[in-house]
């Protein structure tokens, strides 16, 4: 078979070792079916149990994983089942809920989808549930998973490129909230995943409605690390962290530093040269089908699944935590909440936690309802190739 | 005797200090300009320049002004100096007008200075600033045709030192010289502060009225210098000394490429001694030489004009205010021109009487071989 990662490899050797944590998927969609697959390639994650009120998603989920435990509703299998890693991947708003049920039914990690809520306040109560329980909770097949983009943070944090001084998100999307919370999250991460000071901001339509759109902005960290946010449809794509003695660039697809030869501050780019060794083929984007007729499940997503499988082996944080995609939502409504008050600055944190910003349609509601049976069977059967 | 191209405009230069005097040579290498006189009240900067240009000196401008019948007036002079001068040889009826940065402190002094020349006619150019550089323009022009597509927004590096006059003007210059909508602003230091060494470091937010969003970077020290122009299907980028064009080389490429071999190097420091044994112009200077004259020939603009420095001025006061505001949204024009920003002592003050009269010797024998 091949692996999600391209490499060949027995199907035994991967199943060969005694699976550890059980592993309970909540919504059998196609998100879900990818979550699952990943899961199914990780030496020490299985999918003992599924639950999904479509008995259409439910009953192919099973088949297509060999899994007996099929239920109608998440509370009957969290109840019927011992569940280690429960994998709620639901329309948003269904999120906050099974989160917490999760939770509170005593799993020992959570790794939802993102966006994580629409509400503060239920973002907030997803955190506060997990945290106060110790369970480490992940949100998002997130770039923020990407092991490359840490082994950026590692270098500087080692002080190899001296300080973060500036970064540059250049994320043009007309969901801030959707799909834009990936960017957040990553910026987060390069300013240290200090706290916000204050953030100035605007949004691409109407700043008065509670909808997802287009955001641009300027975030100050508490540690003094700017952040730029581009949202317009421009060539430059990615982020970009200026250090005192380095430049980081990641369009998403690739990864790049450029160092500083000498031990002095440089004055310029041309003092600086790419350091091509730094991060060796990433195999992002690679979605092509395997010798097992599966699509590539993509690095990214088997990044996500590494990193909970870590926070339960190590006690650590998840790659792309709860909290971070929590801090994302509150980022982007204080960003639409500044032009409302015609750009003035908004302090964070936030103190109303009612504020709210709903995702589209496709995110916040069944997919299948708001495209129809034909279009989603077309793409939950995209998994296999026929 | 130093040799001496007949020209036809003829040229006046007051302070003839250490970049006085490269000013003058500039107008001796330009085939349209003749520098015919200098005017100081320093007697020694003045004895100076009448050895080594062979030329008339005057201890009082406007009086060199009249008697010489100078067409373009060159005040190179401490800070605190320029708007008067300025709008005293605007008033002598000079035909352009070409000072040094930062242009004054205050936005109405930068006013007066603006005004006494537009009313008048007179081209009034500023600053030997990177606006002045070719292969900006270059790059302007090929982005107004199109080569990056649509320019979105401006990235602006280091921005903010000696009142935004470096490198403000140059980011205008890609937002298509746009009027600024508003902006908000945070400093490195003090805001409350009027002194320039606090606007080193401002970092913030500009929005043009054309849509286009500003951006500066305020922590200063790293390795990203100068301007860098996002759009559609490309990206440009300047430190100031090299030139970058970037392309998407297809719609759905999701990589820029750069395109090589549009830009020479630029090099902005004065190298080495010609022929003739004076240190050599920079480019960005004669350039900005030229502009004036083309303004002259052909009514053009100059590549940057008093207003284009006062705007850059306003900009980063505005920015300040925002910051003395707890970053509220500052819009512009600023309705209190008495703001201001007060440059570092070297520049509002003249240099020898900081730094010495031996100090200053030795810095002006570095213009000529003996």
């Amino acid at each position: 078979m091949i692996t999600a990662e391209g490499a060949e490899i027995a199907e035994e050797e991967y199943m060969t070792e005694e699976a550890k944590y059980r592993v309970g998927v909540i919504g059998c969609g196609r998100k879900g079916t990818g979550h699952a697959r990943g899961y199914y390639l990780h030496p020490t994650t299985e999918v003992v149990a599924a639950a999904d009120p479509d008995t259409e998603n439910l009953d192919l989920f099973c088949e297509r994983f060999g899994i007996t435990a099929g239920y109608s509703t998440y509370d009957e299998m969290l109840s019927k089942e011992q569940i280690d890693i429960a994998a709620p991947i639901l329309p948003v708003n269904a999120n906050p809920d099974a989160v917490i049920a999760c939770a509170r039914a005593g799993v020992k990690a959570i790794f939802s989808e993102k966006p994580i809520a629409a509400k503060l306040e239920d973002a907030d109560r997803m955190v506060d549930e997990c945290a106060s329980r110790g369970i480490p909770l992940a949100c998002g097949d997130a770039y923020r998973s990407f092991p490359q983009l840490w082994d950026a943070r590692r270098m500087m944090e080692a002080g190899d490129l001296g300080e973060v001084q500036s970064i540059n998100l250049y994320q043009p999307t007309n969901e801030i909230s959707g799909g834009g919370c990936q960017g957040l999250a990553v910026m987060q991460m390069f300013a240290e995943d200090a706290a916000v000071d204050w953030v100035t901001g605007w949004v691409a339509g109407d700043p008065f409605s509670d909808d997802d759109q287009g955001m641009g902005g300027y975030v100050r960290f508490v540690n003094g690390v700017e952040c730029f946010i581009h949202f317009k449809d421009a060539a430059k794509k990615g982020i970009e962290v200026l250090c005192e003695r380095g430049v980081f660039f990641s369009d998403w697809y690739s990864f790049h530093l450029w160092r500083a030869q000498e031990t002095e501050r440089p004055g310029r780019l041309a003092d600086l040269k790419e350091d091509e060794g730094a991060f060796p083929g990433s195999g992002v984007g690679e979605r092509s089908y395997g010798e097992d007729g599966w699509r590539n499940t993509g690095s990214r997503q088997m990044s996500g699944i590494r990193s909970i499988v870590e926070s339960l082996e190590k006690g650590t944080e998840p790659a792309a935590a709860g909290a971070i995609m929590r801090n994302g939502l509150e980022i982007a409504i204080a960003l639409r909440e500044s032009h409302r008050k015609e750009h003035a600055p908004v302090k964070m944190p936030l103190e109303d936690r009612g504020l709210t910003l709903y995702p589209h349609q496709g995110r916040w509601l069944n997919k299948k309802e708001v495209y129809g049976k034909e279009q989603y069977a077309e793409e939950i059967g995209s998994w296999i190739k026929e | 005797m130093t040799t001496q191209t007949q020209g036809k405009y003829r040229v006046g230069l007051i302070g003839c200090g250490r970049q006085g005097t490269g000013h003058g040579r500039a107008y001796m290498l330009n085939p349209m300009t003749e520098l015919v006189a200098g005017a100081d009240t320093d007697p020694e900067n003045l004895q100076l320049f009448r050895e080594r240009f062979n030329l008339p000196g005057y201890d009082n401008y406007l009086e060199m002004i009249e008697k010489e019948r100078i067409d373009i007036v060159a005040p190179i002079l401490p800070v605190r100096a320029n708007a008067d001068v300025v709008v005293g040889s605007a008033e002598a009826g000079v035909k352009a007008i070409y000072c040094e940065k930062p242009l004054c402190a205050s936005l109405e002094d930068a006013d007066r200075m603006v005004e006494a020349c537009s009313s008048r006619g007179i081209a009034f150019a500023a600053g030997l600033v990177p606006r002045n550089q070719e292969p900006l323009w270059k790059a302007r022009e090929m982005i107004e045709a199109g080569e990056i597509g649509e320019v979105l927004s401006i990235n602006l590096y280091h921005s903010s030192g000696q009142g935004g006059c470096r490198s403000v003007p140059v980011m205008r210059m890609f937002a298509r010289d746009a009027d600024v909508e508003w902006v908000v602003g945070s400093v490195e230091g003090d805001p409350h502060s009027d002194e320039q060494t606090v606007t080193t470091g401002i970092g913030g937010y500009v929005k043009f009225t054309n849509g286009i969003d500003g951006f500066f970077h305020y922590r200063t020290g790293g390795p990203k210098i100068g301007v860098e122009v996002i759009g559609s299907r490309g990206a440009f980028s300047s430190d100031w000394q090299s030139y970058h064009l970037w392309k998407t080389p297809s719609k759905t490429s999701k990589r820029l490429v750069e395109v090589e071999g549009l830009f020479p190097d630029y090099t902005n420091a004065v190298r080495g001694y010609d022929g003739e044994g004076w240190q050599e112009i920079g480019s960005a200077l004669q350039a900005a030489v030229q502009s004036v004259v083309d303004a002259l020939e052909n009514g053009t603009e100059v590549s940057c004009s008093g207003a284009q420095l006062r705007d850059a001025l306003e900009i980063v006061i505005a920015m300040r205010e925002s910051a003395r505001e707890g970053h509220s949204r500052v819009t512009l024009p600023l309705a209190d021109r008495s703001l201001k920003i007060l440059p570092i002592p070297m520049r509002w003050n003249y240099k020898k009487e900081l730094k010495g009269a031996e100090w200053y010797r030795e810095a002006m024998k570095a213009h000529k071989r003996a």
